[in-house]
């Protein structure tokens, strides 16, 4: 994985005595930093100046969170004949963007700040969290912070991970899941996290991160951490996703699967999920300029009725049958979920179909409480 | 009425013949060399050059245009001698193509394709930062002032000749081709001709491309090797079809080859369809790109006898297998 050293840091005045501000500055003792009252001028700026999102991404803003930290995963929003099943997830989002340069990554096409931002006050985060949390103790939470960034990418200069850790270890009805495509784990193998968080990667395979996920970790160094998260006690998750259908990917992924439940022993995994490929028309355009040998908008992708491109339904069918016989195979018992999916093609892949996305939800969590 | 005239120090007509004009040198020109000269010529031919040509004093021994490279090509194919001229002073290269930009504002809407020379040659010839560029040039030449734009017209700047001539002629979408760039010449020329064939509008234009350019990427080949396989080229040539049906053709050969297990589960589902033997006036649908679980039947009559019918006969062939093989379909 190619580490994130940024050219300038941005500095909200609000945050500059925060902890978060301060370990992050340890960390980068030669970066310039640039203290700014608002992040609206450098939005104003980005505008104007509309830099490439590989340039902006040079230029790491610490922030204060105004909105809420603390939300219900939007996949849980859509509803009717468009929606999908969703596993009834909360998101923390204490960072936004990712220098990692996945060429599928859909915050290209979603992010309207170009530059990399961490929320620093976590104050506020904690605050948030304990309320909602308390406020629902017949409620089971599954929350991540892998939705607008990657979980781990920054914990090196962060290390917002460990008191995410901490906290959820004290929680009865909630866990935490750091999901990742880095090899950063440093930060985590001593804490206390009395099996409340789980470390999740996603995965592709080696041909598809080489070619697609730029700057990420190798799958190899990948399932490495995965073992001494094992080692360390930690219950552990795979995410097949994005999921490609290429001319090879049937060999591929049984490989992978193969190398990944070989590798990592099956009473650890809390899950595994699966999604194929699927993007707004917007980031396909974005791809093709940013990533032109990307194979991905070359993929039988029609437009579904999440208003998303997705691979045509028996395609994507056939994949998830695949994917789960292999699991089936070499990790017998797992649990597997699909994720952001249409009712009937879980009843196809799975044979039902949950009732609820809380029952989904609630089963994932039980596994690990 | 009493005219006051006072004569400007620098400035002063010349009759220059057209010899001592270097032809070749187009520093300050903005426009293509290639843009035709339409009714300039029988204006000349008519009335004479009626607004000299601005020159400056070079370097080299011959004067160089500054403004006026259409009339001088207009001038040269009429065979005139000798035209009026005003000749200037040599100034740093950047001030008089600074001047002539902003005449050029001044008198006349910029084309597309001019703003994009100005603005490349202001940063490749002339050196301006992208900064000075975006901030004092883009919003002069009425262009949003953002890199996007930017870099934009200087990709515009650097298509080949016969793309911005099809752009100029408005047949081709700048989008389109910018996109078309990425093709070698041969494949430009083609897709440029195809356009002008069947009169494609700008959706035309990017759904033509964009199943071609899918199509040759994901077979590594050239646009005339999908051309021909996916049978595009035999709907082309029938004579028997009216341009709209080939076009129709074309897209339809296109998409079965770009989306195969979606063509395939279409013609099953049509075959299916037709199977039922439904009454006519009744249709069943599937959702959109077989998207959904619900399989829709609309029926309309114009008497309650007539429904009751429609409904009997709908019946006997919704008892078919047929329609369990569809609904396997989603």
């Amino acid at each position: 994985m190619k580490d994130y050293q940024p050219e300038i840091i941005y500095l909200e005045a609000s945050v500059r005595y925060a902890p978060v501000t301060k370990r992050v500055l340890d960390s980068l003792p030669s970066a310039p930093v640039e203290m700014i009252d608002s992040s609206m001028t450098l939005l104003g700026n980005a505008k104007e100046w509309n830099p490439s999102r590989s340039r902006a991404k040079r230029s790491l803003l610490l922030a204060e969170q105004k909105g809420d930290f603390f939300k219900a995963c939007p996949g849980q929003q859509s509803k009717g004949e468009t929606s999908n099943v969703c596993c009834n997830y909360y998101v923390i989002n204490f960072a936004s963007n990712c220098h990692m340069e996945c060429s599928y990554c859909y915050l290209q096409a979603y992010l309207n700040f170009p530059h990399m931002v961490v929320y620093a006050n976590s104050d506020k985060l904690f605050e948030e969290l304990e309320n909602a949390i308390a406020d629902h103790p017949e409620q089971y939470f599954r929350v991540g912070t892998g939705e607008l960034a990657d979980s781990l990418a920054l914990d090196a200069l962060t290390a917002y991970s460990r008191p995410l850790v901490e906290f959820f270890a004290e929680q009865s009805n909630a866990i935490l899941e750091l999901k990742t495509k880095t090899d950063c784990i440093e930060n985590l193998l001593d804490l206390n996290h009395r099996g409340h968080t789980v470390i999740a990667w996603s995965l592709n395979p080696s041909f598809i991160q080489k070619t697609e996920e730029h700057k990420t970790a190798s799958i190899d160094e990948r399932l490495m951490a995965a073992r001494l998260c094992v080692e360390a006690g930690y219950p552990v998750a795979f995410h097949f996703d994005p999921i490609i259908h290429y001319s090879n990917w049937k060999e591929d992924y049984r490989d992978l699967i193969k190398d990944t439940l070989t590798e990592i022993p099956s009473e650890s995994i809390a899950w595994i999920s699966l999604g194929a490929l699927r993007m707004p028309d917007t980031l396909k355009r974005v791809i093709r300029k940013r990533f032109p040998s990307s194979i991905l908008p070359l993929g039988e992708l029609v437009p579904a009725s999440d208003g998303k491109l997705r691979y045509f339904k028996p395609i994507r069918t056939e994949i998830y049958h695949f994917m789960r016989s292999c699991i089936e195979e070499w990790g017998p018992g797992v649990p597997v979920y699909a994720c952001m999916e249409r009712p009937e093609v879980w009843s196809k892949v799975f044979g039902r179909c949950y009732p609820s996305e809380r029952e989904l939800g609630n089963s994932l969590v039980q596994v690990v409480l | 009425m009493k005219v006051l005239m006072r004569k400007h120090p620098a400035l002063s007509f010349s009759l220059v013949n057209t010899h001592e004009i270097d032809s070749e040198d187009r520093t300050y020109a903005i426009t293509p060399e290639w843009h035709p000269l339409g009714s300039l010529l029988t204006s000349i031919q008519a009335v004479g050059l009626l607004v000299p040509l601005w020159l400056e004093q070079s370097q080299r021994s011959q004067l160089r245009i500054i403004s006026g490279f259409r009339r001088f090509k207009a001038v040269q194919e009429l065979g005139i001698e000798e035209v009026p001229c005003v000749v200037v002073p040599q100034r740093p290269p950047i001030e008089t193509f600074v001047k002539v930009l902003w005449e050029n504002i001044g008198s006349r809407e910029l084309s597309e394709l001019e703003k994009a020379a100005a603005v490349h040659k202001l940063k490749v010839r002339f050196g301006l930062s992208e900064s000075e560029l975006i901030t004092q040039f883009l919003p002069v030449l009425g262009v949003a002032a953002n890199r996007h734009h930017l870099e934009q017209y200087l990709d515009i700047a650097q298509l080949p000749e016969s793309v911005q001539q099809a752009m100029a002629t408005g047949e081709l979408h700048t989008d389109v081709a910018l996109a078309l760039s990425e093709w070698r010449t041969g494949e430009q020329d083609f897709f440029i001709q195809l356009v002008s064939t069947y009169q494609m509008g700008r959706n035309k234009q990017r759904e033509l491309f964009e199943f071609l350019g899918e199509l040759r990427a994901l077979n590594g080949c050239e646009v005339f090797s999908v051309w021909d396989r996916s049978g595009a080229k035999a709907i082309h040539e029938d004579q028997r079809l009216s341009p709209q049906d080939q076009l129709a053709g074309i897209k339809s050969a296109l998409r079965s080859l770009r989306y195969p297990r979606l063509s395939e589960h279409e013609k099953r589902f049509q075959k299916l369809r037709k199977s039922l033997k439904l009454p006519s006036g009744v249709k069943l649908d599937v959702p959109r790109y077989f998207e959904g679980s619900q399989i829709e039947i609309k029926m309309g009559a114009d008497s309650p006898a007539k429904l009751r019918e429609m409904v009997r006969l709908s019946d006997r062939s919704l008892d078919r297998k047929e329609l369990d093989q569809i609904f396997e379909l989603l």
